[in-house]
């Protein structure tokens, strides 16, 4: 009987149980978190010293490096030193001159061995022209051969990405509390639109209830979302066009709090907040997804930028990102019917007494 | 159909001349404020004309609109009520406000010009996205200012519950305006333009939708 009628909050609580245990605990793939020297002179040997992340350099064997400039040019290293599982020394023999197709010599750095397999950290060693580089050459010293990397078999581990590293976490967590507040916002809605249907008074405290929850879920994502900003933006808040239109949305919602509270009157709150709930939903589908689109804008998903497609969501982080957007929907409609059922007993008191 | 809307715009237009304060004050305080920035800023800079138009536009916006249904407390609103459809009602509404704040917009671009610069170099564009504007803007504050005028300080609630409609819309009319007067140079402006649309369609078809909703008492 019990687990019958609350099958759902198990499934909840069980869901959000699995997303932060799972999405906390499992490790990263192995990364390139650094470099140093960042800018190298071509025509000379140099020593590049290599942080690793979660990666195996003492233990593994065939450890190979190279530098790559495009699809054409690269160089392997002629040195491979393991300092420490984390650190690795590399040293390669700049050829003189760079290959004239190449504009902003800015090269790829990639690592390969048995245990991590390859690792990249893109676009990063600057090559300055050193004493001796000939304009116009065609840097036939940069060989274009094909990488042959290791194969290797990594356990179940969630994708490396430079700039993001341990905070690609926060996917299970801002984006999917933002997908859980949008359900709720969307019930707000149709309680409204079935108020405005039927003149059903409980429509009207659904509604409210979860609009409330809404603007809750809004704030917590706004919040993981600004420690996501301070550790890859560099700020809590920038003035970014998606940020400041999500407060806004926020705004919206606050405002419809301040509207049914402005309004005495049963019947014309329920009715004239009903109708401020549809209007301002449809108001806040451009505010957040199609301005943000338009211009230019930090935020994934916005301004050219990739989102939840592509390489950044890949199937590791599917497990846990699909389950946590469940969860945290079922746990908002879970708060919203506590305070339905909370207004509800409420207002049953004061109509008895 | 269409003859009660001529109608309610006709009465609409009798009345504004009848209450001369209301326009008047609008008046007064469009040709005050523009004297103050002509005053304020002696050499003022395109990329502030155009803040400054938009931040007085909005003004008067807001100014214009909250008087629209303050005069539908009693005995006016029964009598529309007994005369015409909510939907007669509503869209008279919107076009009668929306022209209302075209020609004042016009009024307003035509004072700051004269006492202060002209930079607009394309009128059409900036034109039409002023009229585009009146449209979103009018339509919506007009469905707004009849959920605040429900509601107690009425004043304080326009602002805030107008707000969704209007930021995107002046975002985008500031962007119009500053590739009118040739500030940006922007190949997305048939973008803008068809989103500042896209708004004022969601606006003019929601109050339509909304309006007989919250219109009965």
């Amino acid at each position: 009987m019990f687990v019958k009628l609350y099958w759902w909050k198990i499934l909840c609580v069980l869901i959000l149980l699995y997303v932060f245990i799972a999405g906390l605990s499992v490790p990263l793939k192995p990364g390139i978190v650094g470099v140093s020297p960042v800018s190298i002179t071509s025509g000379t040997s140099t020593e590049l010293k290599v942080e690793g992340y979660n990666s195996h350099f003492i233990d593994s064997d065939n450890k190979r490096a190279w530098l790559r400039l495009d699809e054409n040019h690269l160089i392997a290293a002629t040195k491979i030193k393991a300092e420490s599982d984390n650190i690795l020394t590399v040293a390669f023999d700049i050829p003189t001159s760079l290959p004239s197709s190449v504009t902003e010599p800015y090269a790829t750095l990639i690592l390969d061995n048995t245990i991590d397999g390859a690792s990249i950290l893109p676009g990063t060693v600057y090559i300055k022209k050193g004493a001796g580089a000939s304009a116009g050459s065609n840097g036939s010293s940069w060989t274009g051969n094909e990488i042959l990397l290791n194969k290797t078999d990594l356990p179940f581990l969630f994708p490396f990405r430079n700039i993001l590293h341990e905070t690609v976490r926060n996917t299970f967590f801002h984006i999917a509390i933002w997908f859980a507040m949008f359900f709720v916002l969307i019930l707000s809605l149709i309680q409204s639109v079935e108020y405005l249907r039927t003149k059903n008074h409980v429509c009207d405290i659904k509604a409210a209830a979860y609009a409330e929850v809404g603007i809750i879920f809004g704030l917590i994502g706004i919040a993981t979302g600004s420690m996501w900003a301070k550790f890859t933006w560099g700020a809590f808040w920038t003035s970014d066009v998606k940020l400041n239109m999500s407060a806004i949305a926020i705004l919206i919602y606050v405002a419809y709090g301040v509207l049914r509270g402005s309004i005495v009157d049963r019947d014309s709150k329920a009715r004239v907040s009903a109708a401020y709930n549809i209007f301002a939903f449809f108001a806040m589908i451009p505010l957040i997804f199609i301005i943000p689109r338009m211009t230019d804008s930090l935020h994934p998903g916005n301004g050219g930028n990739p989102a939840l497609g592509g390489e950044d969501l890949d199937n590791t982080l599917r497990m846990i990102f699909y389950p946590a957007i469940i969860g945290w929907s079922i746990l908002a409609y879970w708060m919203s019917n506590l305070k339905i059922r909370l207004k509800t007993a409420y207002e049953k008191f004061i109509n008895n007494n | 159909m269409l003859r009660n809307i001529y109608h309610i715009i006709r009465h609409e237009i009798l009345l504004e001349f009848r209450q001369k304060f209301a326009i008047g004050g609008i008046l007064l305080f469009l040709f005050s404020s523009v004297f103050v920035v002509d005053k304020v800023f002696v050499n003022i800079q395109v990329f502030t004309w155009n803040a400054i138009f938009w931040i007085l536009f909005l003004f008067i916006a807001i100014n214009s609109l909250l008087k629209s249904y303050s005069m539908f407390e009693q005995n006016r609103f029964m009598y529309y009520f007994s005369l015409y459809n909510p939907i007669e009602l509503a869209i008279a509404k919107i076009i009668y406000n929306s022209s209302l704040l075209f020609l004042l917009g016009l009024l307003l671009f035509a004072t700051l010009s004269v006492l202060t610069v002209q930079p607009v170099k394309a009128f059409d564009t900036f034109f039409s996205g002023l009229l585009l504007a009146s449209i979103g803007i009018g339509s919506s504050v007009s469905f707004i200012s009849l959920i605040s005028s429900k509601g107690q300080n009425s004043h304080i609630l326009i602002t805030i519950l107008s707000m969704p409609v209007l930021l995107p819309t002046l975002l985008i009319m500031v962007k119009i305006t500053a590739v009118s007067v040739g500030i940006i140079e922007d190949s997305s402006l048939s973008t803008d333009f068809l989103i500042l649309l896209g708004i004022d369609m969601l606006s003019v078809g929601l109050s339509l939708i909304l309006f007989p909703y919250l219109w009965r008492n």
